[in-house]
């Protein structure tokens, strides 16, 4: 048998340029576990890309991802078909229970008392009553079974039923003209969607899961769920919606990762 | 899980660090006489729930029941993979059964090499966490399943496939 003999690559750098780079992020790679992987590569892989920066200045790079991520926020929106409709499966492909996700462990889950609970709203709504679970679960059902899609490169069908957002926007007087639709959690986590996508067919504040009432790690008793969305933009434990022009950071935006976050 | 280890030492030595700079009462709203302050310092020291005192260490039942435990139809549960903590395969469910003790047992496809040409052990439920379509190994590290005798399933009741099971959750 012969032993191949392996020839450098075509696209090899004569010299390697500056390693700063590498020695800065070095953090980021010896601190490895999965989720530290994609954030680190994803720095890493962006930083090839930005000619004309100086890439030994964290600044820069800073500002450069910012950029990018920006630009991919624009292509997302104006690529968005508002009534194009994701493909939806059959209950028996749906996973039960879901699979649990947060920024938290699973025993860092805070439950929430359904009695004395009430979703919050304010801003361009006309109707800022503040509503109980009972009277949310009063309003007309929507059932979606879609493919929940997490950036962490996982995915399941799950089936959630309630209220159709937009339906429930119009009930309220929100102005649909506005821009965001912003969700604060009961956990402090914050996340917002863009109106066309608050406003598409299968956006809706979910109540059950599989046919029943949601439980405490899937966020009771009211989450977000729009197929057209990855899975962290889908806010759970939600105590209060705002309708609003003015975009505030969220979340995942202000620890960099994409606003946007369309399928 | 390293990781996350280093990362509770950590906000456990800066809530540590955020007590013992408290100057004012207003900063701190219980602290208000050196008595309070040296109980504000022991709560800073404790980890949030308690699950990584190596002194006391939970019981595997309680780490079991704060994890909310969710219904699954065993007949979904069998043929999953058993992860361990960092995400390689100890094994698949081939069995989930009940012993004369009443107690749930999983019983796993054990093998080194990521689950093939494995041998059964029998793993208590508690020790399980689901995770969608995969189940890992939060409280029987590789070790366990390596010391484990060969399971042969006397004097136990398989549960059908239909049974539904309590199933703690995991987040790995």
């Amino acid at each position: 048998m012969s032993i191949r003999i392996r020839t450098a690559s075509l696209f090899r750098p004569p010299a390697w340029g500056d390693c700063t780079v590498i020695k800065e992020s070095r953090s980021l790679v010896e601190d490895f576990n999965r989720r530290g992987v994609l954030r680190g590569g994803l720095t890493l892989g962006a930083l090839t890309l930005l000619t004309g920066c100086d890439v030994s200045e964290n600044e820069s790079v800073q500002n450069g991802l910012r950029a990018v991520s920006s630009w991919n926020d624009g292509v997302q929106a104006a690529i968005f078909r508002p009534n194009h409709l994701a493909p939806t499966f059959s209950p028996s492909q749906v996973v039960k229970p879901p699979r649990f996700n947060a920024y938290y462990d699973i025993e860092e889950v805070k439950p929430i008392d359904g009695a004395t609970w009430k979703l919050e709203l304010a801003g361009l709504i006309k109707n800022k009553r503040p509503w109980t679970a009972q009277q949310i679960y009063e309003l007309p059902e929507q059932e979606l079974i879609i493919r929940h899609i997490c950036v962490e490169g996982w995915d399941y069908i799950g089936q959630w039923s309630g209220p159709n957002l937009r339906a429930f926007l119009t009930g309220i007087g929100a102005d649909l003209t506005a821009r965001y639709v912003y969700f604060i959690c009961n956990d402090d986590f914050t996340e917002s969607i863009d109106m066309p996508s608050a406003l598409h067919p299968q956006t809706i504040l979910a109540t059950k899961y599989a046919g029943a009432v949601l439980t405490d790690p899937f966020g009771y008793p009211l989450r977000l769920r729009t197929a057209v969305k990855l899975g962290y933009k889908n806010a759970k434990w939600i105590r209060a919606i705002e309708v609003t022009n003015t975009f505030r950071p969220t979340f995942w935006s202000k620890q960099g990762e994409n606003w946007f976050a369309g399928i | 899980m390293e990781c996350a280890n280093r990362m509770r030492v950590a906000s456990s030595a800066l809530a540590l660090t955020a007590a013992m700079n408290l100057a004012s009462p207003a900063a701190a709203p219980t602290l208000v006489s050196a008595d309070n302050r040296l109980v504000v310092l022991a709560q800073a020291m404790v980890p949030p729930t308690g699950m990584m005192d190596t002194q006391h260490p939970m019981p595997m039942n309680e780490r079991y029941l704060k994890r909310f435990p969710q219904d699954a139809r065993v007949g979904d549960l069998i043929g999953l993979p058993v992860l361990d903590l960092s995400s390689s395969t100890l094994g698949y469910v081939q069995q989930v059964v009940r012993t004369p003790a009443g107690e749930i047992k999983f019983i796993v496809k054990y093998s080194g090499w990521w689950g093939w040409f494995g041998r059964l052990v029998a793993v208590p439920l508690e020790a399980l966490g689901l995770e969608g379509r995969q189940l890992v190994s939060l409280d029987m590290p590789p070790s366990e399943y390596a010391a484990a005798p060969i399971w042969h399933g006397t004097e136990v009741t398989p549960l059908p496939a239909d049974a539904t099971v309590r199933v703690a959750l995991a987040r790995n």
